[in-house]
């Protein structure tokens, strides 16, 4: 089973990914609206993404890292936004840490897409 | 120092070069490079399939422009499609992913890489601008992260494709694919061989550089399947040719007759003069004949000229730009009963249908057609409706628009002088031309020699237009629009009847008056207007 990780806030993502040991493995970054107090997401669309995404890490190689990220407040998604590793514009998306490959809203939501992204080799 | 020379069509339609280093640029263009047939030919599109039980509506092999394409529309309009993709490398061991030529090693990197240039140029003229740099004499230009944010713009780009097929759920086939008979392909994948029927094929192979059957050539020669990823050449520079003046600059074209054949040659000679007069060689009715390694790593070129005499240079690069030839054999297509034509490799279809009625082509592999990106995209689609969805709307190859994205670039629509002059006799044919001084050349000074355009047109009645040619900045962009107008039967009195916008380039076409016949300076007044 993948090696899941879970970190909130921008400045925490950062020092996470930068301490991150993947042992060069591939990592994969969600990126979604963080969780309100009942447990659930504000942003619909991360919610729908989620059983998928979820569904499909058992197709991933087991030695791959998915890091869950919750991006925190407008300001936070504007570092994300800003930021030319991540580069991030919608939520949700999931990229493969420093490869081209991403998703980006409602193609988080489409199994089809999210297994591409999980088994595809290059 | 050293530029990225981009020019399309001159078969080739890309060429760097390295940072104190010659790069020679050997061309011919002995194939027939587009013809703009004016002829459509009728025929009947939707034969009955003999294979009733295939698994797929349609195959297509070759994932590029014409091919995605048409597997895009194709099952947007409900059929099951397949596309196989596979790039066998370069001599050289490059290799690309899923999107074709234009993608990986065409249009894309060829027109970043353009840009990468003009910006160069850009920053020379600034200075006159008023803009100041710190260390004028330290700007340069570093190739390796070019290469690297060029190859990455490709990879995103074909992620995604992938996506793109996915999400239509086209099957794509990561194989090289091989007729077995008329109704059957054959894929080579990683996983194995794999056999695929289908009622309708596409052929959309495209084509892959020419080499000169020569000794070195295979070993030494680079093309564009290789340039844009060129390893770091260890002290590779890349600026614009605007930034040589008076640098040993020394890049040399060779050419087998004359350079952009097949274009309109009074606008390829003024191409030729401008890229002289920016430092490159050219070696007219020149012929390679070997290439060796010396032992310093460099190479020693040989070649002939018209009168048989030889000569040999140094060089550091030598990359062939001698055409492209079409991958049908590779793909056997006589094992299905298509015909070529011509050389041997293309395919003349008829309203994009093979002579097998059940088997189309699209794109580069079309004997006479004009081998660009959009024209394969729309064949492949317009294909796709009348096979799936009830259209009846053929692919019109006339008119379409080109540029060349030479450091100043050519772009043109339509018939050439020449060609307009054969077809309707010198006497029914009126040339309109201009030089211009584009505004934002006066400041840096910038050469303003080769600014210049041309409207050919019917000498009768209102003037209908029969082609457009223009030299200068972003003439790609111009030209766009007056396809457009060409399309909806623009005359000399219209043209002449728009307002312009200024101060545009574009407007010059607005501001034609002078004819060739009558022999006027078409020089503009020294003012501007
Ligand atoms: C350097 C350069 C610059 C260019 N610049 C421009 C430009 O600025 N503007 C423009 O409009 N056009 C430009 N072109 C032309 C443009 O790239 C082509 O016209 C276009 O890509 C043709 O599309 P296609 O579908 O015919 O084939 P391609 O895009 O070549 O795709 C064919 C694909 O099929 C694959 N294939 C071949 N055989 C098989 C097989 N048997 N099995 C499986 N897969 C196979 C190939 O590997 C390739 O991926 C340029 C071309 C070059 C070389």
């Amino acid at each position: 089973m993948v090696k899941k990780h879970h970190v909130e806030g921008y400045e925490n993502f950062c020092k996470f990914i930068k301490e991150l040991d993947s042992e060069g493995q591939v990592v994969y970054v969600y990126f979604c609206g963080s969780k309100l107090e009942n447990g659930e997401s504000w942003c619909d669309d991360c919610q729908r993404a989620k059983p998928v995404i979820q569904k499909e890490l058992e197709n991933a190689d087991p030695n791959a890292h998915f890091v869950y990220v919750e991006v925190g407040g407008k300001i936070l998604i504007a570092l994300f936004r800003k930021d030319p590793k991540t580069k991030l514009l919608v939520l949700p998306t999931i990229i493969k840490w420093k490869c081209p490959q991403r998703l980006e809203g409602d193609q988080c939501e489409k199994p089809e897409l999210v297994n591409l992204l999980f088994t595809e080799e290059d | 120092m050293a530029a990225v020379f981009c020019f399309t069509n001159v078969i080739i339609r890309s060429v760097c070069r390295h940072h104190n280093k010659n790069f020679l640029i050997c061309q011919s263009v002995n194939n027939q490079l587009r013809s703009f047939s004016n002829s459509i030919r009728k025929s009947i599109v939707k034969p009955l399939s003999s294979n009733g039980d295939a698994e797929y509506d349609l195959v297509v092999i070759g994932g590029g422009s014409g091919g995605l394409s048409a597997a895009k529309e194709a099952s947007n309009l409900g059929a099951k499609v397949a596309v196989l993709d596979y790039v066998t490398p370069s001599p050289q061991g490059t290799k690309w992913g899923l999107g074709g030529t234009c993608v990986n090693v065409g249009c894309i990197p060829k027109k970043l890489m353009h840009q990468a240039a003009l910006l160069g140029e850009a920053i020379e003229d600034s200075k006159s601008y008023g803009w100041q740099f710190p260390d004028p004499e330290n700007i340069h230009h570093d190739w390796e992260t070019l290469k690297d944010a060029v190859q990455a713009h490709i990879k995103s780009v074909n992620w995604v494709t992938r996506v793109e097929l996915r999400d239509k759920k086209v099957e794509y086939v990561n194989g090289l694919g091989k007729f077995i008979d008329p109704y059957t392909i054959q894929a080579q994948t990683k996983q194995g061989e794999r056999k695929l029927t289908s009622k309708y094929f596409l052929i959309a192979c495209g084509g892959r550089p020419r080499y000169p059957d020569i000794p070195g050539a295979l070993e030494y020669g680079i093309t564009s399947d290789d340039v844009f990823s060129l390893q770091c050449p260890p002290d590779i520079g890349l600026e614009c040719a605007g930034f040589l003046r008076g640098l040993g600059y020394d890049a040399t074209v060779m050419v087998r007759s004359v350079p952009l054949r097949g274009f309109d040659q009074q606008m390829a000679n003024i191409v030729a003069a401008e890229m002289e007069e920016k430092g490159v060689k050219f070696l007219e009715k020149c012929i390679p004949k070997a290439v060796e390694k010396q032992p310093d790593g460099k190479l020693k070129v040989s070649w002939t000229n018209e009168n048989n005499e030889e000569f040999s240079d140094i060089y550091d690069n030598i990359l062939f730009a001698m055409g492209r030839r079409a991958l049908t054999r590779e793909m056997d297509v006589a094992a299905a009963g298509v015909k070529v034509a011509g050389d041997g490799e293309k395919i003349d279809a008829v309203n994009e249908q093979t002579n097998v009625p059940h088997i189309y082509a699209v794109g580069d592999v079309l004997y006479k057609k004009p081998e660009l990106t959009p024209v394969a995209i729309v064949a492949g689609r317009l294909l796709a409706r009348r096979l799936f969805g009830n259209s009846s709307l053929n692919m019109d190859y006339d008119n379409v628009a080109t540029t060349i994205f030479t450091p100043l670039e050519y772009g043109c629509v339509g018939l050439s002088e020449e060609t307009a002059n054969k077809r309707y006799g010198p006497d029914n044919i009126e040339i309109y031309h201009a030089y211009y001084k584009p505004t934002e050349f006066f400041i840096p000074q910038k050469n303003i020699k080769n600014c210049y355009l041309k409207v050919v047109a019917l000498r009768e009645g209102d003037q209908k237009v029969l082609g457009m040619h223009f030299i200068g900045p972003q003439a790609g962009e111009v030209i766009q629009g007056f396809a457009a107008a060409i399309k909806c039967n623009l005359t000399v009195n219209i043209l002449m009847n728009t307002v312009g916008i200024h101060p545009t380039i574009a407007e010059e076409f607005t501001r034609i008056n002078i004819t060739k016949r009558s022999g006027k300076d078409p020089n503009p007044a020294s003012c501007c207007s």
